[in-house]
């Protein structure tokens, strides 16, 4: 199963995808989680916390590092994972593509588009769980080309141009047949999930505005250490619910796993 | 290296008003930022904002929009499309295999601005790159125009005050998209992952001067200056940019005496008082 998230910058993308790995995870899923984002950051909403996020290995930084170029065979996926791919609470194994640090650095710009973003594609599901935080933006969703047997979750905060975008996004994701299509109102009201529901045509789902969720990002923390039962995560267990991965309510209990 | 051919360097802003031509005579000073930071810390707020402030006061502003996702036409209260430049106007280079976009030939850069842009609300000029669709060309239409008007904000010899809104995150910008102005605004809300992007966009850009502004702070909460930033200004949340931005509305139209929009306001007096007025050869005889 491969599931990818994308959205309007700042829409929440990053805390829903590590508290949606967490929960996968805790549901039974052996579940891999790709930071397709030049700017790493999942690690806190996996809740590895600031200095393991910072350390871990972008898989491209590592292998230009290593002398690898754009001119080579694509490396094996798995070989990736194994070698560059770092454990986090409730046994998500993060996978950070590539960090943009400084102009001099790594050629970034070849491999960020090839590289990393074919990693989505290459990684084999079987018998896992994939998913992919995207960077912000439509662009990055026609790279990671998602098939009609993934799940693609567009997000929007509430605003006219993050519901515009998370719009766009749906009709791009059904344009490239995937089958599976969830547009999720973040911080939303009520209005907000109407209004969305009727631009994009889908039910939207709704995660509220919590102050908890905010908080923990300002601490560095995953919001799922700081209070599994808040709002926003109750929301976010039944979104997994909803995805038909896990068995109802068996989600936002902690260590339950199978 | 010389002063611009325009004459940015020499004397002070005109702030008396009036139109294109006149600002055209007297360009000193004009501002060139370039405003960046992780999704949704508020990057198209402060640049349409700021846009609009500045031509209250007078001057002539061109917005640029460098994000091919929907975004700044909305802050500016302009009613959004997915125009980008005439085909006409583009002309594709080949450059040692690769190939790229540039204004063509024909295009005269001093009035550019003003043939390519549309119009905004309190005349602000709004300069776009087109946008990605649902139809997923993004590599096509929005590759030609996008290319080209990074290329244009390069090159204008007009003596416009520039703003342009980057798309989110560090890869537009390690790509050279900012490389026109000669200030940077670097925008971070309190958040560890919005910090880190900050701190890695200052590292791409040692030598550039950068405000760097934490937004949305809330009284008592910790902001941007938590997590190491040196953080120069910053911009409160403010529920009716929220509410504003929620019915596709500019927020300088709502809530203009608010508490963001007057923390916007002191961001231009302290952008104009510290902008460079020293810049490198123009690089307009590059296009010639
Ligand atoms: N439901 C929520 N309630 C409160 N705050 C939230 C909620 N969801 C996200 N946020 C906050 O919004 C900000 C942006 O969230 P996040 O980093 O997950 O967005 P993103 O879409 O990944 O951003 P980017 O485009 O930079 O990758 C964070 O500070 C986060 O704490
Ligand atoms: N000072 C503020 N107070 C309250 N809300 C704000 C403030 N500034 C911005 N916002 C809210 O944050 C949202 C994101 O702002 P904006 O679109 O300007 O961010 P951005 O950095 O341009 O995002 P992107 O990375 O997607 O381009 C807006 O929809 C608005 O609701
Ligand atoms: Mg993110
Ligand atoms: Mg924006």
């Amino acid at each position: 199963m491969k599931i990818v998230v994308t959205g309007k910058g700042g829409a929440g993308k990053t805390t829903i995808s590590g508290a949606l790995a967490r929960l996968l995870a805790r549901g039974g899923h052996r579940v891999v989680a790709l930071d397709c984002d030049p700017s790493p950051g999942l690690g806190i909403s996996l809740g590895l916390g600031p200095e393991a996020t910072e350390a871990a290995p972008a898989v491209l930084n590592s292998l230009v590092a290593l002398g690898h170029t754009h001119n080579d065979p694509d490396p094996d996926p798995e070989d990736l994972l194994t070698r560059f791919g770092v454990d986090g609470p409730d046994g998500v194994r993060l996978l950070v593509g590539g960090k943009v640090e400084q102009l001099a650095g790594a050629c970034v710009c070849c491999g960020s588009h090839s590289t990393t973003r074919k990693l989505f594609s290459n990684l084999p599901h079987e018998g896992r769980v994939v998913l992919a935080d995207l960077e912000a933006g439509l662009n990055d969703l026609i790279w990671a080309s998602p098939k009609a047997d993934d799940i693609v979750i567009a997000l929007a905060e509430p605003s006219a141009k993050g519901f515009e975008i998370a719009r766009r996004a749906c009709e791009l994701a059904e344009t490239m047949g995937v089958g599976q299509r969830i547009v999720v109102a973040n911080r939303a009201n009520g209005a907000d999930v109407e209004t969305l529901s009727e631009l994009t045509g889908l039910a939207a789902v709704a995660v509220p505005d919590d102050p908890a969720v905010a908080q923990a990002d300002r601490e560095g923390l995953a919001p799922i250490d700081v209070d599994p039962q808040s709002p926003a995560l109750l929301a976010i267990a039944s979104l997994a619910e909803q995805l038909g991965l896990v068995p109802a309510l068996a989600a936002a209990q902690p260590e339950r796993r199978g | 290296m010389s002063t611009r051919r325009d004459g940015r360097t020499a004397g002070r802003p005109d702030a008396s008003g009036g139109g294109v031509m006149q600002m055209r005579r007297t360009n000193g000073g004009a501002l060139r930022v370039g405003v960046v930071g992780s999704g949704g810390v508020g990057k198209s707020m402060i640049s349409a904002s700021l846009a609009r402030i500045l031509a209250r006061r007078g001057r002539s502003v061109l917005a640029v929009d460098l994000d091919p996702n929907p975004g700044l036409a909305y802050s500016l209260g302009l009613a959004p499309n997915d125009d980008g430049l005439p085909a006409e106007s583009t002309v594709r280079v080949e450059k040692g295999g690769l190939y790229g976009w540039a204004p063509a030939p024909e295009v005269d850069l001093t009035t550019a601005a003003l043939t390519l842009s549309r119009v905004a609300p309190d005349g602000v000029r709004y300069l776009s790159p087109g946008k990605i669709d649902a139809s997923g060309d993004a590599k096509g239409e929005v590759k030609r125009c996008l290319g080209t008007v990074r290329q244009m904000v390069d090159l204008l010899e007009a003596p416009w005050d520039v703003v342009a809104d980057l798309e989110a995150g560090t890869t537009t910008p390690y790509e050279g998209y900012a490389r026109f102005a000669d200030t940077m605004v670097v925008v971070a809300s309190g958040a560890w992952r919005s910090c880190v992007a900050a701190r890695r966009l200052l590292a791409l850009f040692p030598d550039m001067p950068a405000v760097v502004v934490a937004t949305k702070s809330t009284p008592g909460a910790s902001d941007a200056s938590r997590w190491g930033l040196p953080v120069r200004h910053t911009i409160p949340f403010d529920p009716d940019v929220l509410e504003a931005e929620r019915h596709g509305r500019a927020p300088i139209d709502v809530c203009p005496d608010g508490p963001a929009l007057s923390a916007v306001a002191a961001l231009a007096d302290l952008l104009l008082e510290t902008r460079p007025m020293t810049v490198s050869a123009p690089r307009a005889a590059a296009h010639r």
